[in-house]
């Protein structure tokens, strides 16, 4: 490298260090809580909430609803305004976890935003949670279930689910009210573990394993894969076929939840029964290319106003959701179940942390957090909020977002599991073999 | 032995879907010495081509793979006019640069589009088998499989036996001696890049009855198929076939045998040791990748 081109880089270097200096030392400024009391009691009078979701790439489908939940949330706020307090919200997109890095410092050094709320995705919010932390900003997870989010951090808030108690939530399932219909004794029952080898599914499958082998129950299969580049699944489909499991754990994502049971078709692998866990068996584009044949497909998910009986919900709960369809609607966007979460982990945080805080800090907002309680008949998505405190393992999760089971039946998930909550009865329990379905994926 | 089949068969169908795609990245990078990022875009573009066409107007993809193909060859020449031959000649980064932005364009003009909605295209081949010697094979595949090899053997018939083949050939040898000889140099380039993006686009009408459609679909592929590129020879049109079957044979097998995260670290495994004992791949020339003239 010549001197010219040395000394260029060096000066670039030497601005590049002083400005974000400046950001940061700017930033510490503007963090100290400045609490302005308003009329009716809050002290904090505007608050700019940063949204970090991906836009674009891969997961920008679920980001995007996400987003839009989010911003209607923060809309209707606005309307109401029962705090005086007014809500500014400024996105950037966060298609992966490098790009969401720098999204979130943007967000905080150059927009001044005073909380910043995402994610959608685990890999993304591990590494852009962090980020906020060393920048002294407390972060809402609305969307993201991977259990570390909430471990080892002090700046997390979640409002859903946590990997955690999904992956437990399959295997209590499977070893309880699934073997029992399967006529199966917990000793003797066979589970394969099939799960995307990202942040999301291990941590999924991890609680999983650790379930199953607190039982009397085997684990015969257990497998990932890279979603992002899996184009072929016929192996571990064949191992499936070998060992015969009585349930399929999939942790999956659309694209590959689709191939696997294309495949699983093609090779004519029977499953008496197979428990989806993760975004992937959820959406309306895993079932519909599979027709019939997704009826009796498991499920394990946060509740979301889709599968639950909506009529059980409190009437301002019900005007809540009328709200939001109808805003879905006018704009012509599609209402999924990450819409329900991004808006009711914002609603939540806006209406029952936001006004009862001292201030914007990370430790006013999670004061505020530990008073929360609101039950599940209040809430669109059919669980409560409750955040636990800071001395608990998962400090900021919200201890209330409890998984059901929820089984394809006719073309819609219905909640089949526990009991207690269930809307419909099991069907498909075990599902028919091959040989019997009379209708082939995709005809 | 039935499970040892079944394997291998799984393994060449999914190989034969990579060839197809293979096969036209090598031959660019072969004749324009340009490694090009968009590849996998095309099929993109090809698969969505073949949902519209399928969802509106209920073409089956098996139809309108003749209607599609032809289109996205006349979007090669364009790109082929408007970015890679400007690129051509100008340092290596130019070229990495121009097409891996035309991939990012790509990408997100379908996002803008269409949207990041996951579609799918489902057909009488979707769910449909049929068992030789107990073995059972995917309809949709065994085509993508059957259209892969025609494809790639009619090339090797059009490269080999005629005089405009052998010009993209003496092109492919040394671009300066061959315009010396008063073949068209750009023309064969146009007509190079656009046969290869239209076969990406082919293979993504023929796929998509198999996998689902999104706008990064393409990324899901292509780091297998540079693999596949640079194991079978850059250039090498069978050595990329060979490659392809090879590589699928490996992912299955290993899948089955170790684990399917370790499919994908088999082949690399076999990858790396290739490219120490043989450098140039199977079928490559040892300084394939220079610039010749």
């Amino acid at each position: 490298m010549n001197t010219g081109i040395r000394r260029v880089v060096c000066i670039a270097m030497i601005v590049t260090f002083a400005m974000t200096g400046v950001q940061l030392f700017a930033r510490g400024q503007a963090q100290q809580p400045q609490p302005a009391v308003t009329a009716d009691g809050a002290a904090i009078t505007t608050l700019r909430v940063g949204a970090l979701f991906p836009q674009t790439g891969g997961m920008a489908f679920g980001g995007s609803n996400a987003l839009q939940g989010t911003q209607i949330a923060v809309e209707l706020f606005n309307e109401t305004n029962p705090y005086g307090i007014t809500v500014e919200l400024v996105s950037a997109d966060a298609p992966d976890p490098a790009t969401g890095t720098t999204g979130v410092r943007q967000l905080i050094t150059q927009q001044n935003v005073d909380v910043v709320m995402g994610t959608f995705s685990s890999a993304v919010a591990s590494a852009t949670a962090p980020a906020a932390e060393r920048l002294n900003v407390l972060y809402v997870e609305t969307t993201a279930w991977a259990e570390g989010i909430t471990r080892n951090t002090s700046n997390v808030l979640r409002t859903t689910i946590s990997s955690g108690s999904l992956g437990a939530a399959a295997a209590d399932f499977i070893l309880t009210g699934l073997a029992q219909e399967l006529g199966v004794a917990e000793a003797d029952i066979r589970v394969a573990l099939v799960f995307t080898d990202d942040e999301f599914g291990t941590s999924i499958a991890d609680a999983a394993v650790g379930r199953i082998q607190s039982s009397r129950a085997r684990l015969v299969v257990r497998e990932s894969y890279p979603a992002a580049t899996t184009s072929d699944l016929s192996s571990v489909l064949l191992r499936i076929q070998q060992e015969r499991p009585h349930a399929v754990i999939h942790i999956a994502q659309v694209p590959d939840g689709v191939l696997f049971w294309r495949q699983a078709q093609q090779l004519g692998v029977d499953m008496p029964a197979v428990v989806g866990v993760g975004g992937g068996y959820g959406q309306v584009e895993f079932a519909r290319p599979l027709g019939t044949n997704a009826d009796g497909i498991f499920n394990v998910v946060p509740p979301t106003s889709g599968s639950i009986n909506v009529d059980s919900l409190t009437p301002a709960a019900q005007n809540l959701l009328n709200e939001l369809q109808t805003r879905v609607t006018q704009r012509g966007w599609t209402q999924g179940p990450y819409t329900d979460w991004g808006f009711m982990g914002a609603w939540v945080f806006l209406n029952e942390i936001v006004p009862n805080a001292a201030s914007t800090s990370i430790a006013d907002m999670m004061a505020a957090a530990a008073n929360v309680r609101v039950d599940a008949l209040d809430s669109i998505t059919g669980f409560g909020f409750e955040f636990a405190g800071v001395n608990h393992e998962n400090s900021g999760q919200n201890l209330r977002a409890i998984p059901v089971v929820q089984q394809w039946q006719g073309g819609q998930l219905r909640v089949t599991y526990p009991h207690e909550l269930a809307v419909a009865d099991f069907v498909n329990v075990p599902l028919p073999p091959w040989s019997q379905r009379t209708q082939a994926i995709g005809q | 032995m039935q499970l040892v089949l079944q394997i291998v068969a799984n393994g060449l169908l999914i190989g034969g879907l990579y060839a197809l795609l293979a096969v036209g990245l090598t031959l660019i990078f072969g004749v324009l010495r340009v490694v090009n990022f968009a590849h996998a875009e095309f099929m993109m573009l090809g698969m969505y081509g073949a949902y519209w066409l399928w969802s509106i107007y209920g073409l089956d993809p098996y139809v309108s793979v003749f209607l599609i193909t032809p289109v996205v060859f006349l979007l090669g020449v364009a790109v082929d006019r408007l970015v890679v031959q400007r690129s051509i000649g100008k340092p290596d980064v130019t070229v990495v640069f121009a097409t891996l932005g035309l991939s990012i364009l790509l990408q997100n003009a379908a996002l803008t589009l269409w949207r990041a909605d996951i579609r799918s295209v489902s057909t009488f081949a979707t769910g449909s088998v049929f068992v030789v010697g107990g073995v059972r094979l995917s309809v949709a595949m065994t085509v993508s499989f059957a259209a892969a090899l025609l494809f790639a053997l009619g090339l090797w018939f059009f490269l080999t036996r005629t005089m405009y083949g052998k010009a993209i050939q003496a092109v492919a040898q040394n671009r300066r001696a061959a315009a010396l000889m008063g073949i068209d140099v750009k023309r064969v380039y146009l007509f190079t890049y656009s046969v290869a993006v239209a076969a990406a686009g082919a293979m993504g009408v023929l796929v998509a009855p198999i996998f689902t459609i999104f706008p990064r679909v393409g990324q899901t592929h292509i780091v297998t198929i540079f693999v596949i590129v640079v194991l079978g020879g850059l250039g090498s049109v069978p050595g990329a076939v060979v490659a392809a079957l090879l590589v699928g044979i490996i992912r299955a097998g290993a899948g089955f045998l170790i684990g399917t995260a370790w499919g994908e670290l088999a082949y690399f495994a076999v990858f790396l040791l290739v490219l120490i004992v043989r450098p140039q791949g199977f079928f490559g020339r040892r300084g394939a990748e220079v610039y010749g003239g």
